[in-house]
């Protein structure tokens, strides 16, 4: 399918608590919403995943959706599965079919395979360096 | 010990450093950094439409800044810069190459870096720009943080930015601490006599850890402050406030770290 007919960004937004607190839905939409006015990108209404711990029953469900959108827009980094098999295998749809991903809190996106490298040491680092608590020698 | 592992040089500027909480150090690559000026330059006359014959010199556009823009107009100038510089993907890597060997000897050699440029500019006299006495650390950023300062111009005197050496910044704070009556001016004047004014010339710039006291006053000199400052970290230490994805950027992972990792996610599948 030729670019020109893909429309938009879906938004994809968490019921369940983003990396330990919970985001009010109308939070995350506005986060959405600004991120693509900044990038001018057209914003797809959201998709909020099932509120179940773990769960990417919806995220998946937006696979088949993928030839006639420009991409995902996840509210956050914190959103991607926990698993690294799952990840890759959404890398691996998102890319496969031409399409991107992006996270809108953190400005960050994968728009080409040489950008999953990039996300996988953040996820990577940050649970390497949050094992060491910021306030681990506090008396 | 640790002095068999480290040559005498390097073990000399940790230890002033561990001492002081700060170094003035010399910069790699003027040349780039004389590009970056040039940029800036480029950037801001066009933005403030100063060309044919009113566009002044490099020299007179940097020193003298406060006859082309008035305080009002500083941070569009500012961001205009920002913006413009930002755009190239290979300004943090320049700006880490220049300082890369004291950066190592300071937070080691797995580093994180922040994602965009800081600038400030501060016209003489302006007071809309003052950063009051403070230490990062008191609003939730990382102590593990040192912060890069890097100056377009000589600074010196109160054109400079002033720090308050590790020891009487540690002793001040612990004071400050239990004196719930203590204000940012009460606290200025009780460790006004320890602060140190850096006298940085161009070319040079300050890395310091920003748990120490620091900030700066009106530039009382007759000429502008351009400066730039860049944080980084240790790539595995603790983050506080500017996360590691949002604020921060891996610069600089080792394979072994990597491949361990790795390793551990495998493991887990
Ligand atoms: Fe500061």
């Amino acid at each position: 399918m030729s670019p020109k007919k893909r429309k938009g960004w879906r938004g994809y937004a968490f019921s369940a608590p983003i990396g330990g607190s919970t985001i009010p839905h109308r939070v995350q939409n506005l986060v959405l919403r600004t991120y693509a006015e900044r990038h001018g990108l057209l914003f797809l209404l959201s998709v909020f995943e099932y509120h179940h711990e773990g769960s990417t029953m919806m995220l998946e469900s937006l696979y088949e959706t993928l030839p006639a959108i420009e991409g995902i827009m996840f509210y956050s980094l914190n959103m991607l599965p926990a698993e690294r098999a799952v990840r890759e295998r959404l890398y691996r749809e998102v890319l496969g079919s031409g399409a991107g991903l992006r996270f809108a809190l953190e400005e960050l996106q994968v728009l080409e395979p040489a950008d999953v490298g990039v996300i996988e040491d953040i996820l990577a680092c940050r649970a390497l360096s949050a094992a060491v608590r910021l306030d681990a020698l506090e008396a | 010990m640790a002095g068999k592992f480290i040559d005498a040089n390097e073990q000399g500027f940790i230890d002033a450093f561990l001492a002081k909480g700060y170094a003035i150090i010399p910069l790699d690559g003027k040349a780039q950094l004389d590009a970056v000026r040039e940029r800036i330059y480029a950037l801001g006359t066009a933005h403030l439409g100063l060309k044919g014959a009113k566009k002044p010199s490099l020299e007179e556009f940097f020193d003298n800044t406060q006859r082309f823009v008035g305080v009002e107009g500083l941070n569009g100038l500012r961001l205009a810069v920002i913006n413009g510089l930002n755009a190239d993907p290979g300004l943090m890597p320049g700006f880490f190459g220049m300082a890369r060997k004291f950066i190592e000897w300071t937070v080691g050699n797995e580093i994180a870096m922040q994602r965009g440029i800081n600038l400030s500019i501060q016209l003489p006299g302006d007071d809309s720009s003052l950063l009051p006495l403070h230490s990062d650390v008191w609003d939730g950023n990382s102590p593990y943080e040192v912060v890069l300062w890097l100056p377009l111009v000589d600074c010196y005197k109160t054109k400079s930015m002033y720090v308050l050496p590790r020891p009487e910044s540690r002793r001040a704070y612990g004071e400050f601490k239990k004196d719930k009556s203590f204000n940012a001016e009460k606290l200025f004047q009780r460790v006004k006599p320890g602060l140190v004014w850096l006298d940085v010339p161009y070319g040079k710039a300050v890395l310091f850890s920003h748990s120490i006291m620091h900030g700066n006053r009106v530039n009382d000199e007759k000429t502008t402050r351009w400066t730039f400052n860049i944080r980084l970290k240790g790539l595995l230490t603790p983050y506080g406030v500017k996360e590691l994805g949002e604020s921060f950027l891996p610069a600089v992972v080792r394979p072994a770290t990597r491949i361990g990792f790795e390793y551990v996610q495998e493991e887990k599948a």
